[in-house]
């Protein structure tokens, strides 16, 4: 027994402990808080899954074999967690071998992260009221006890004949629906092949990132160069445009598909500037004075880079790096610095924010 | 209350409605879903054959320009003839490489890459299956038809949100399809539009009541011709 309320303690906290640095990864205020104190959250919360599936593996069975012999409210709360556990741990190593898997399985699967952590908040928060303040929830008796099941109940009992009606029936509704939908004079393929599928989720490093007026902002091209230059907002339409429809890929699971990006390529603007890059680096700066990262000299120049102002026919949004970003169509979205305000031709290679803070890949490729 | 219980006896079919119609609605595909998945997953695999082509594009009934050649994914030649005037052609030859493209007029050389301007007045030959796939994206039916060891795919478009042909933005659309027909180891991809002009064009920019485009392609085992050595050093297109 001892042993089993330890095991019941260390659980939950681990598991109180995942669901805190969860819900702090997924909210952007919280995010971008402990960005800037500098504490690499993803890492903390991956550490910590990986300390409770241990504990869930080493434990499972003797709590299994205790908790399925009490009463139905214990055999619930058990299948509850296993089940739980199953789409948590399943769908978090989706995402954290994201690039092993389709689009639609990883994206799938933060969904699936996401609404499983929302839909346990209920059951987490009765039970810990319930254990903090000794409060007993006003069950029936058939579910905390021992006891034989009310007449409406016990005739509710799913069994062998239900379980062959329900599969029966369903297989029947969905031949139904299946020829129904056959029949259907629609060509959906299309739209889903076409269409925008995802959204972007806002990650930042500082609460106060920059809200750019037109007029304000400014990017520069210095450095190890044959000379520096400067152009503002309005010289964005005088250079030669280039329009993509590309995947935008997150480090952290999730991916948005066909999104069009209207920019200049890094390599035409250069051209048109006349500069010439003399350094094998060069660092990109996020106007929010805190965001970097650094590429090779040839993958902004020769991968086709951009320099994006326009999503999806519009101005970017202030929150999404208005009024231009960095875009490396093989790399990750932490490459692709918002606001950027500077490109910096080095000597050597500066080792960015993400790959500081967050020990994520310098070279951050798909 | 008596005639509902027990419940499960409502509730079993009612979860039966619920599952089996909802995965019914999102995982079963139409059958134009169906023919166009389809379409799309042979038109890969007939891509990495080489075809004998023989082209024709027609503007308003009248003859624009013939081809003859042979083509493969990576490589491709094709002996052009266009037309000048009502009696009178231009010829020359054009070789594909990789996004770039070698074109002989006479003993002179230019080339290019796939991004020029003038490469576009080839399209669809220098990737004509890609370019029916990026053409069914914006189809509004389709249909198939087998018969005989033939199969008929046709889509029908109403409207292109960015497409143009040969120098010609499409848009809204009178009447247009595009047809493929396959038979043992020979496809006919033929486009007819018929589109709407664009109100933005002025009244002295040319727009063609009608594009015909045809292409057969015959699977042979030859290879394109190598494009020859004096093509690279020559000027670039302007």
């Amino acid at each position: 027994m001892k042993w089993l309320n330890r095991v019941h303690l260390i659980h939950g906290i681990l598991l109180v402990l995942l669901l805190v640095t969860g819900l702090c990864l997924y909210m952007t205020t919280t995010r971008t808080w402990f960005n800037q104190l500098g504490v690499p959250l993803v890492s903390v919360h991956i550490v910590i899954a990986v300390l409770y599936i241990a504990v869930v593996c080493y434990s499972i069975i003797r709590v299994g074999r205790y908790l399925l012999k009490k009463p139905r409210a214990s055999r619930f709360n058990f299948w509850l967690h296993a089940i739980f556990f199953f789409l948590w741990a399943t769908s978090g190593a989706v995402m954290y071998w994201q690039a092993s898997f389709p689009v639609t399985l990883r994206n799938g699967a933060v969904v699936i992260h996401d609404w499983t952590t929302f839909l346990y908040l209920p059951w987490l928060l009765v039970h810990s009221v319930g254990h903090l303040f000794s409060w007993k929830v006003p069950w029936p008796d058939w579910w905390t006890k021992h006891v034989a099941l009310p007449p409406a109940i016990a005739e509710n009992k799913f069994e062998r004949r239900d379980f062959l009606k329900l599969s029966g029936l369903t297989v029947l509704f969905l031949m139904i629906g299946s020829w129904l939908k056959w029949l259907t004079p629609v060509l959906s393929a299309v739209d889903s092949e076409n269409k925008r599928r995802g959204y972007f989720r806002i990650y930042n490093v500082t609460n106060d990132y920059p809200r750019y007026e037109p007029g304000e902002w400014s990017l520069t091209i210095d450095g190890l160069t044959n000379k520096s230059e400067t152009i503002t907002y309005y010289d964005l339409p005088r250079f030669p445009a280039t329009t993509i429809v590309d995947d935008f890929h997150c480090v952290t699971g999730w991916s948005v598909r066909h999104v069009e990006m209207k920019g200049i390529k890094v390599k035409d603007l250069m051209t048109q500037l006349g500069i010439e890059a003399q350094s094998d680096y060069v660092t990109a700066y996020s106007g929010d004075e805190m965001y970097f990262d650094s590429f090779l000299t040839t993958q902004l120049l020769d991968e086709e880079a951009l320099l994006v102002y326009e999503l999806d026919g519009e101005p970017l949004k202030h929150a999404m790096g208005f009024p231009c970003r960095l875009y490396h169509p093989e790399m990750y979205g932490y490459k692709s610095v918002k606001w950027i305000n500077r490109l910096e031709f080095t000597e050597k290679r500066e080792i960015g924010y993400w790959q500081q803070s967050g020990g994520y890949d310098l070279n951050g490729y798909l | 209350m008596a005639i509902y219980r027990p419940v499960k006896k409502i509730l079993i079919p009612i979860m039966a409605l619920l599952v089996g119609s909802g995965a019914a609605y999102f995982l079963m595909p139409t059958k134009m879903d169906a023919i166009w998945r389809d379409w799309n997953a042979q038109s890969e695999e007939w891509e990495q054959a080489v075809y004998q082509v023989a082209s024709s594009y027609e503007k308003d009934g009248a003859a624009a320009t013939e081809e003859r050649g042979i083509w493969s994914k990576e490589r491709s030649f094709f002996e052009v003839t266009a037309a000048v005037s009502n009696d009178s052609f231009f010829t020359f030859d054009a070789h594909f490489e990789g996004d770039r493209l070698f074109v002989q007029s006479g003993d002179k050389w230019v080339q290019g890459t796939t991004s020029d301007r003038f490469v576009a007045e080839f399209s669809p030959l220098d990737h004509p299956f890609q370019w029916m796939r990026d053409m069914l994206l914006e189809a509004e039916e389709v249909r198939r038809e087998s018969e005989d060891g033939r199969t008929v795919y046709q889509a029908v478009f109403t409207e292109f949100d960015e497409s143009d042909f040969r120098g010609y933005s499409l848009e809204r659309q009178e009447e247009t399809t595009l047809t493929l027909t396959v038979a043992d180891d020979q496809l006919l991809m033929e486009f007819a539009a018929k589109p709407i002009r664009p109100d933005y064009l002025g009244p002295f920019s040319g727009y063609p009541q009608q594009i015909g485009f045809e292409l057969s392609l015959e699977k042979v085992d030859e290879q394109p011709p190598p494009v020859p050595a004096e093509a690279y050093d020559s000027e670039q297109l302007e």
